[in-house]
């Protein structure tokens, strides 16, 4: 599977991993999508942004390629205002996300969207307002020319029928699902 | 002649509402149901015409909805037609072909044009 070549043709991609191979596909997603040179926003769902940022130098990309939103560290603790991200005050407050992203587009010129990853929402909202959320974010007239990959864990969070049922329904919406088995 | 049974499903009481009153106008008898679980359970007494379903609805999906429709064998032969506001790609549109849809209703839709399809999916 060409990574470059489906992320060059097209939009919106809902990316399928398995725990074990999770870290080293995402590292070739972020390669592949470097080589579209330009800024990519980075929706940290899992991890902190600072720890998505040290694995990000860790393994040799340039931090300044990315910006972040983090929607966990100011649930636990409130954040000082940074350059190279937007906080939202939680991983339920799904307009505060779609906010951070339009801002992300329209002030600092990202054109790809790495959301990673998407399933770890179903622990705060059920899979309707995920694909609400989603077919938001992919009618956003402001965003319509940016990349969305969307990474989904197979075995994650919330395993099972719920994650099957927002991969199925997320697909509906997708140039293409890529699953890597 | 009996009146063709029409069931909206959505979880927008509005929009039921709007239905209704287009389609009674129109001489149909609607009946409806505000989420996917409720139209399978109307399913089980009622057997309409046609079942106008919405895509986005809290708990089951309208693709999920429509898949059990499709695994029982009493209402696999049912005729559906989804009315959303999404826009699906193509591997979305062949998705709901495999659903075997009669149709695809963009909300917000003109009055005349959901008659009109209506008039056509029930013949």
């Amino acid at each position: 599977m060409d990574l470059i070549q489906e992320i060059a043709n097209n939009k919106f991609l809902l990316i399928l991993l398995e725990e074990k191979e999770y870290a080293k596909k995402l590292q070739e997603i972020m390669k592949s999508s470097e080589k579209t040179k330009t800024k990519i926003c980075y929706v940290c769902l899992s991890k902190p942004y600072r720890d998505v940022m040290e694995d990000i130098e860790k393994q040799g990309f340039n931090v300044n390629d990315f910006f972040f939103i983090d929607v966990l560290s100011s649930h636990y603790k409130e954040q000082e205002p940074v350059d190279n991200c937007i906080f939202v005050s939680s991983p339920a407050n799904l307009a505060a996300v779609r906010y951070a992203i339009r801002k992300a587009v329209e002030e600092k010129k990202c054109s790809v969207i790495l959301l990673d990853t998407i399933s770890t929402l179903l622990v705060y909202q059920e899979t309707s307002s995920i694909v609400k959320f989603t077919h938001s974010i992919l009618t956003d007239e402001k965003q319509e020319n940016t990349k969305k990959l969307f990474i989904v864990l197979k075995n994650g969070a919330v395993p099972g029928k719920e994650n099957k049922n927002l991969v199925k329904d997320l697909s509906m919406f997708a140039d293409k699902t890529l699953d890597f088995k | 002649m009996a009146k063709k049974k029409i069931m909206t499903v959505d979880d927008e009481e509005n929009l039921i509402e709007l239905v209704k009153a287009i389609l009674e106008t129109e001489g149909y008898e609607v009946i409806a149901a505000s989420n996917g679980k409720e139209c399978l359970e109307k399913l089980k007494t009622d057997k309409p015409d046609l079942i106008l379903l919405d895509m986005m609805m809290p708990g089951m999906s309208g693709r999920e909805t429509c898949e059990m429709i499709r695994k029982n064998p009493k209402t696999k032969n049912l005729k559906v037609a989804f009315v959303t506001v999404a826009r699906f790609s193509e591997v979305g549109k062949d998705i709901l072909k495999k659903l075997n849809a009669v149709d695809y209703i963009t909300k917000p839709f003109d009055n005349k044009d959901l008659v009109k399809r209506v008039k056509k999916a029930v013949g």
